[in-house]
């Protein structure tokens, strides 16, 4: 089955009310977002907060237990991974070690039925875009973690999937090269207009490459926003502490003493105290509260 | 198909595209019906039965005309249960006939087996099996096969035991046939008249169980406490056990030990000592049996030798511990799991084994040759045969059930982690000295006996002690002349030889793929009834091979399934007894390939198919080769099972040997086995050589599987 072949930007990704449940555990619950095309979204929680789980889910590599996924407005909730239009970077990369370069590129081509020239062509393309031309005959246990990294990407790039999933890309990466294929991740996103979906436990990451953030906490979205409605108004004291470094300082709240957008803060990191207890609306002032100081901007 | 809000009835994926294939699958099945001769040794089809006034084929062939049709309609539900239903009849039909019935031919066995995918198809579209096509094929049909070639015949050969030679249901005559003294009788403990056969066995396989550990143990404390000078001899005691009929060294201990054999004739010339028949009976079978099943309690004693944690040891000694006393409290502690193991797999292997009892036990009777000769013994008496397959298998389920329990509680874990430097210490003198001869003794004991096997068929008559060199005896076995412008195979093994390396040859890649595939799903999908699944594929290997064959020879001897007498109950036999082998090594290997490279095939929207072919299969290679050196060389070797099945036509090697034996025709037979050995060594040789490479390189590939 060939299906046509849909251009970047037409992908958007929404989960209604997704549910995953392994026996009595709950990894995901009861999420909702939207990643509209062309923009890159990033899942940021602490290991074992169902953003990997999620993510998975998108690709069609975990059925969903209840809740609705539709990519490019059509619902995919019951679709397999191989019928979904969704590329994703593994962790590990996942590069078949029995193939070349090329062949590692041309695979996602000839599964959906091209002629090897054609594949060829394709991915000849990416990999010059992601400057591995010269290397297509080498096998992965050949190049250097940066290289093999490219490799995963420009293998998902070559269907020209509605959505790219990335998983944890850069942990098996140095510090000094994660950094810059960050950037390089950002700029193709970019120029591509490519509609990302990012999984990462770095918050520095997270803040750095990202449109819109979504951290999880215990299986569902405890705030999403932009970078800097993250960083500067963080809405429980997981929150505060959990994206960069800040001072917290607990003290009584005083309505006529505390700004209108610090109240809120308060308010929230009373409510949220413990790790995986929801956090609840709660009343607009309380007794104790606790506040984030953050260095940098005022 | 519209989304679901509220909970899904199941988390499964549907497949989106129209399924043509299960439509053509059913058509192919109605095409069978219609035009292969249904029954076997040809004749009408199903269809033209039918139409002959055949009422039963009735059902059958509407039912899989119905299941074209639903499949094509895409009704799932309807084509499952019509596929089903489809399959059920035919069986039962089948079975009412009764023995004078018809027995299923080529158009039966693609019908049904077409159907069964038609069925397996449909379930998985209706949500089963997480909705894969491909799974559910693979599932359904190799338990369906487990079932119809494993559980079927075993089955009913143990129901058989309960009715008389008439067919009548006998319950008295079970009760008498399975308490009888004949079987459970422990006179010989008091003295004087003889123990019962199932007590035979069971004495047999503890002295064998008890031995054969302690055998390894010596040689696997010479082996990694000695250093690598011995490695060699790891070499050997591995290779060993793969390549020698199970009755070779029974026949080497003859040659030497019995009435008229080498040994005993230098005896009796130069000490005076009597020439008697000391060797046949419980002292031949069990040197016999400890020196065929010690090699695999050294296996097993050398691993877990090495995977003692020198530091354990060293600790120990830093704490003043003398060497003895390191021994004593740390090594041989540690060692006690292995060691319970390596005594229940000699005993079950004692247990099962049927080659060296059949050579050598004379009157001292054993469960495993007494089954042989109530069926093909004057008396015929299948009921009794039966009965004592049923004390043969609960005496091995219940070695087997010990093993699990016991190795449950006892594993402790010694390598966590990194691994830790340091030496092991060095056994105590004393200890040193006496197992190192032993196990010299024991090694020069082994090599004496393939050195028999293989000059014995050089000399004129090695059993009789007449060592002149002749040739005559490969002449008579192996001859070869040229007739009419191309060789002719005028020596009386070659007919056999034939036979059993192309009933080898087929039935060794059936097992790597039966096997393998069923590795595959039940390490890497998630479906109801997997661990069912898992336990079924590995049954077989507890079942002992007589028991096997007895059962074949009950179920399959008439309709509907006939198959006795012909070429593929041995491929059938051959399969499903090393099929666990394979599913093991599969398990293992695909253990060593990283998951999410399947998934990210299928994310590069793969198919279930291409995934396999493009991508495990190629990373398996070095599993599918050991499978089919497996399955070759066992299939060569095997004498059990395919005793009772093989015929005048269709003979077999090891069963043709057994023969010769039989008929006092030593050299032959030592001539014939010395060839097999070599055939199973060349095998075994070339294929590592293949392999050797194939390793290389995979050692690279498999770090970047693992993405670190």
């Amino acid at each position: 089955m060939k299906t046509e072949q849909k251009s970047p930007t037409s992908g958007e990704v929404v989960f209604e009310r997704v549910t995953k449940r392994y026996g009595d555990v709950t990894a995901v619950d009861e999420v909702s977002f939207r990643v509209s095309a062309g923009e890159l979204v990033t899942l940021l929680g602490p290991s074992g907060c169902g953003k990997t789980t999620t993510l998975r889910m998108v690709a069609g590599l975990e059925p969903v237990t209840s809740g609705r996924v539709t990519i490019g407005g059509e619902d995919v909730t019951l679709r397999a991974a191989n019928e979904r239009n969704v590329s994703m970077v593994f962790q590990s990369y996942a590069l078949f070690p029995h193939m070349t370069v090329l062949e590692n590129v041309c695979y996602g081509p000839i599964s959906m039925g091209a002629d090897k020239a054609k594949a060829r062509q394709l991915a000849q393309q990416k990999l010059g875009m992601l400057g591995l031309t010269g290397l297509e005959k080498r096998l992965p246990s050949e190049l250097s973690g940066g290289q093999q990294q490219r490799v995963a990407v420009a293998r998902s790039l070559v269907l020209e999937p509605a959505v790219l999933l990335f998983d944890e890309p850069l942990s098996n990466l140095d510090a000094k090269l994660r950094r810059h294929v960050r950037d390089e991740i950002r700029e193709l996103q970019q120029a591509l207009a490519l509609t990302v979906l990012y999984v990462t436990h770095d918050q520095e990451e997270a803040l750095a490459v990202s449109d819109r953030v979504i951290v999880m906490e215990c299986g569902r979205i405890a705030q999403e926003g932009t970078p800097e409605e993250l960083y500067e108004a963080p809405r429980s004291r997981f929150l505060a502490d959990f994206i960069g470094d800040a001072n917290l300082v607990d003290g009584e709240l005083r309505v006529d003493a505390v700004a209108r957008r610090s109240r809120r803060a308060a308010c929230a990191c009373r409510c949220a105290p413990t790790a995986c207890r929801p956090a609840r609306r709660c009343s607009p002032c309380g007794r104790t509260a606790c506040a984030s100081c953050r260095a940098g901007r005022d | 198909m519209s989304a679901v809000h509220g909970t899904l009835e199941r988390a499964v994926f549907v497949p989106a595209h129209r399924d043509r294939l299960t439509a053509v699958v059913a058509a192919i099945a109605l095409v069978a019906l219609a035009v292969l001769p249904w029954a076997l040794g040809g004749g009408a089809s199903a269809l033209a039965r039918a139409h002959g006034g055949a009422a039963a084929f009735w059902p059958l062939v509407a039912a899989a005309a119905g299941a074209a049709l639903f499949a094509w309609r895409g009704l799932d539900r309807a084509t499952a249960a019509i596929a089903a239903f489809a399959v059920l009849w035919a069986f039962a039909a089948g079975f009412a006939a009764g023995p004078r019935g018809l027995s299923f031919g080529i158009g039966a066995g693609v019908a049904l087996l077409a159907l069964t995918v038609v069925f397996a198809r449909a379930i998985a579209r209706r949500g089963r099996f997480a909705g894969d096509t491909v799974v559910a094929t693979v599932v359904v049909v190799i338990a369906g096969l487990l079932l119809l070639f494993v559980f079927f015949p075993v089955g009913k050969a143990l129901v058989a035991a309960l009715f008389d030679a008439d067919g009548r249901f006998a319950p008295g005559l079970a009760a008498q046939r399975l308490l009888t003294p004949d079987i459970w009788s422990l006179g010989c403990f008091a003295g004087g008249t003889r123990c019962g056969v199932a007590i035979n066995s069971a004495v047999l396989a503890t002295i064998v169980g008890v031995g054969s550990t302690l055998i390894g143990l010596v040689l696997a404390l010479v082996v990694q406490r000695g250093g690598q000078r011995y490695a060699a001899i790891t070499r050997l005691l591995s290779v060993l056990p793969i390549i020698t009929p199970p009755f070779v060294l029974a026949l080497a201990l003859v040659v030497l030990f019995g009435r008229t054999g080498v040994v005993t004739g230098w005896l009796s010339e130069w000490f005076g000592i009597p020439r008697s028949r000391w060797l046949y009976g419980l002292p031949g079978v069990s040197i016999a049996q400890l020196l065929t099943f010690s090699p695999i309690a050294f296996m097993i004693l050398h691993g877990a030798l090495q995977a003692i944690s020198p530091a354990l040891e060293e600790a120990a000694q830093t704490l003043r511990a003398s060497r003895w006393r390191v021994f004593r409290t740390i090594t041989l502690p540690l060692l006690k799991p292995a060691l319970a193991n390596a005594f229940l797999l000699g005993f079950v292997e004692s247990l099962a084994d049927f080659g060296n009892p059949i050579v050598l036990a004379g009157n001292y009777e054993v469960l495993s040759t007494k089954i042989f000769f109530a069926v093909a013994g004057a008396q015929h008496d299948p009921g009794q045969a039966a009965a004592l397959a049923m004390v043969l298998l609960a005496l091995t389920l219940v070695a087997f059930w010990m093993q699990q329990r016991w190795l449950g509680k006892l594993s402790y874990v010694t390598v966590s982690g990194k691994g830790d430097g340091g030496v092991h210490a060095s056994l105590p003198r004393p200890l040193w000295t006496g197992s190192f001869t032993f196990a010299a003794l024991w090694i020069v004991f082994t090599l004496a006996c393939y050195a028999v096997i293989l000059t014995g068929g050089f000399v004129k008559d090695i059993g009789r002690g007449d060592l002149t060199p002749h040739l005559g005896h490969f002449a008579s076995g192996f001859g070869v002349e040229w007739r009419n412008g191309g060789p002719a195979f005028t020596g009386s093994a070659w007919d056999s030889l034939f036979t059993t390396m192309l009933v080898a040859a087929v039935a060794a890649p059936l097992t790597a793929i039966v096997g393998l595939l069923s590795a595959y799903v039940i390490t890497r999908h998630r479906f109801v009834g997997r661990r069912a699944f898992e336990f079924l594929t590995m049954v077989s290997f507890a079942i002992p091979g007589t028991v096997i064959g007895v059962s074949y020879i009950v179920a399959f001897n008439v309709a509907p399934l006939e198959l006795t007498g012909g070429m593929a109950i041995l491929v059938i036999c051959f399969v499903f007894r090393n099929m666990p082998v394979g599913v093991r090594a599969g398990v293992a290997a695909l253990a060593q390939i990283d998951k999410t490279l399947d998934e990210a095939s299928s994310t590069l929207r793969a198919s279930t198919v291409r995934t396999l072919t493009a991508v495990i299969l190629p990373l398996l290679r070095p599993a599918i080769v050991a499978t089919l050196v497996f399955s070759f060389t066992h299939a060569m070797t095997a004498v059990s099972a395919v005793i009772f099945l093989a015929t005048a036509k269709y003979n077999l090697a090891t069963v043709y040997i057994i023969g010769r034996v039989e008929a006092g025709e030593y050299p032959l037979a030592i001539a014939y086995s010395s060839v097999l050995i070599f055939i199973m060594l060349a095998v075994l040789l070339a294929v590592q050589a293949m392999v050797g490479e194939s390793r290389l390189g995979r050692r690279a590939a498999a770090t970047i599987a693992t993405g670190n």
